[in-house]
């Protein structure tokens, strides 16, 4: 046996290693355990090596890379400030074409939603003459363009065609001297002309003066000039000067007529709405209704009506639950009152001969000359619920103070005749004036 | 024991005793050995190519060849291949038994023919690739019943690589050498 190990000492030696090493390997394999111990070593080993290796590595590496491995420095150097170079220069370009594109899409998405039809151009410069405000666009007659079209920006009015030609048209902005536009304020709808004047500000004229202009109220198009269709924002006021035959008014424009670059030429107009009333024009302000306790027509007619003992037909309106006359205007009241002094004096509107005299509008009043006819003889006929004089509410409710009162007096106009008549109403209406 | 091997030199071959013997010291060995292993870890960090390449087997190989001792050669194989296992995740053993192997050959092999030649030394450290990756694969596919790949043309082309890694080094370490 020992001959035999002596003689193969080295296969011997391999396969015992290689044995171990299997059953090792097997015993892993077959347990799942792991051989924790040798890999702890093997790391207590290896790893402060690493740490020098690593910290060496650094300091080595960053000499290298910082001090000696500088030969392709400088070529690279110019060949990265060139490359920054083209990509600035690039980095512009797709600045300029991104705020294009969101220009554009803004532009195009107006044009979807105004009704008219229009077409996108863009602004390829500005007029020749230095004294005009005009721009040049890049659509003309064969994009349909024609003079006279209106030139539009989501902003507002930017101005008109002034000519077309075959590809370009020259387009006069609003606020040249030459141009005008037809406008209407926001608020009162006025209407009147906005002028160029060459400046930054346009002059809105022909507003009288009796209209209410505010600082800040928008200008819009009102389609009677047959270029701008209706409902277009034109501009905002900012000042206003002094009134003379017309209000002097300073508008600006909404678009941003010194930087334009891409406009809508309106080929088709169609009218738009115009916005409600941003500020409302103050109430048309009517008088109010006499008090109740003034009425003075009806209490006159009922005055009449118990001094002459007239008819029931010339009762006014029945007072309503407020004091007011129920359906019945004070015209109406004035009417019935004339028509009841008519009455008494036994005069017919407009059936006199030339020269009859008219009746005595003081008739039954205490300052009236005329006596009442048949006073004497006839008794003043009770007055109809509706002559009641209207009374003002009284504190205690009208529910309770009103029929009382209405009772009091026609008991009392039955009972005393048309003097006591007359001295009810008197105290009924004490604070009433006199016609 | 040395006569023994001489005597299995075959004829024609130059005799050993003419050239002086040159071996590694222990110490270096060791700490070659501990470097290498280092690398190995760390090298992949900052050159991605280093992960390819198998630096403990071309040092189990150069140690192996230098020490013309098998049973050192089998041992030193087994060491190193048993330490790169503990730096793996996987069972210990694997690359031991492999290593193991690759020592004892390459041992055996610098018995029988010269091969402190620089490019006799780098063949070797080419043929042995192939056989590690080949038993690598046994191993993996037999042993541990896991889908290990492998792909011929890749290891060929990593064998030339490793040859040519095999060639700096090796006349790298040859500098810490001494006359026996």
């Amino acid at each position: 046996m020992e001959e035999f190990i002596a003689r193969y000492r080295n296969a011997s030696l391999l396969i015992a290693v290689l044995f171990l090493q299997f059953v090792l390997l097997g015993y892993q394999v077959k347990t799942g355990n792991d051989v924790r111990l040798m890999r702890i070593w093997t790391a207590a080993l290896i790893s402060p090596i690493e740490s020098v290796l690593k910290s060496g590595t650094g300091v080595v590496g960053s000499l290298w890379s910082e001090y000696v491995w500088l030969w392709g420095t400088r070529e690279e150097n110019s060949r990265l400030k060139a490359n920054n170079e083209t990509l600035q220069l690039e980095n512009q370009q797709l600045r300029r074409a991104v705020t294009r594109f969101s220009r554009e899409e803004e532009v195009l998405a107006y044009q979807n939603e105004i009704p008219s039809q229009t077409v996108l151009a863009q602004v390829i410069g500005v007029g020749s003459n230095p004294n005009a405000r005009e721009v040049r666009v890049d659509k003309g007659t064969r994009d349909g363009v024609k003079s006279g079209m209106a030139v539009i920006t989501p902003d507002g009015v930017v101005g008109k065609v002034q000519a077309a030609y075959g590809q370009v048209s020259l387009v006069l902005l609003m606020d040249d001297v030459d141009s005008g536009v037809g406008v209407l304020l926001e608020n009162s709808r006025s209407r009147g002309v906005l002028k160029g004047t060459g400046r930054r500000e346009c002059r809105l004229e022909y507003i009288d003066t009796e209209v209410e202009v505010a600082v800040g109220e928008a200008v819009y198009t009102s389609g009677e000039d047959r270029v701008f269709p209706r409902g277009l924002p034109c501009g905002e006021v900012t000042r206003i000067g002094p009134a003379s035959d017309y209000r002097e008014i300073w508008v600006r424009p909404f678009a941003a007529l010194g930087r334009l670059e891409e406009v809508l030429i309106v080929t088709v107009g169609v009218h738009g709405d115009l916005p409600h009333f941003a500020a409302p024009q103050p109430p048309e302000v009517l008088m109010p209704m006499p008090p109740s306790g003034s009425i003075e027509p009806s209490t006159l007619t009922k005055g009449f009506e118990r001094n002459l003992g007239s008819g029931a037909d010339a009762v006014p309106g029945e007072a309503g639950p407020e004091g007011q006359l129920g359906g019945m205007t004070e015209a109406d009241v004035l009417f019935e009152r004339y028509r009841s002094l008519g009455v008494a004096q036994r005069h017919r509107f407009g059936e006199g001969d030339l020269g009859t005299p008219p009746p005595d509008f003081n008739f039954g009043l205490p300052f009236s000359t005329t006596p009442p006819l048949g006073a004497e003889n006839e008794p003043a006929l009770p007055s109809p619920v509706a002559t009641e004089p209207v009374r003002a509410p009284q504190p205690g409710g009208p529910n309770q103070a009103e029929p009382g009162s209405s009772q009091q007096s026609n008991s009392s106009a039955q009972n005393n005749g048309g003097e006591q008549g007359s001295n009810d109403e008197g105290g009924s209406n004490g604070s009433s004036r006199n016609p | 024991m040395r006569v023994s091997h001489i005597r299995q030199l075959p004829i024609g071959s130059p005799p050993r005793r003419r050239r002086p013997l040159e071996r590694l010291a222990p110490g270096w060995g060791i700490a070659i050995v501990l470097l290498i292993l280092s690398a190995q870890s760390l090298l992949p960090l900052y050159i991605n190519v280093a992960a390819l390449f198998d630096l403990p087997l071309l040092i189990t190989v150069f140690l192996a060849i230098t020490e013309r001792n098998v049973p050192r050669g089998t041992l030193i194989g087994a060491a190193v291949g048993l330490a790169q296992d503990a730096l793996t995740h996987g069972p210990m053993g694997v690359f031991g038994i492999i290593k193991t192997i690759i020592g004892y050959l390459s041992a055996s092999v610098s018995l029988v023919i010269e091969i402190d030649y620089p490019g006799a030394r780098s063949v070797l450290a080419a043929l042995f690739y192939l056989i590690h990756q080949l038993l690598y694969w046994t191993m993996q596919s037999v042993l541990l019943g896991t889908d290990a790949a492998f792909d011929p043309a890749r290891t060929l082309v990593m064998s030339a690589a490793h040859a040519g890694l095999a060639l700096g080094m090796f006349q790298l370490i040859d500098r810490l050498k001494r006359p026996r």
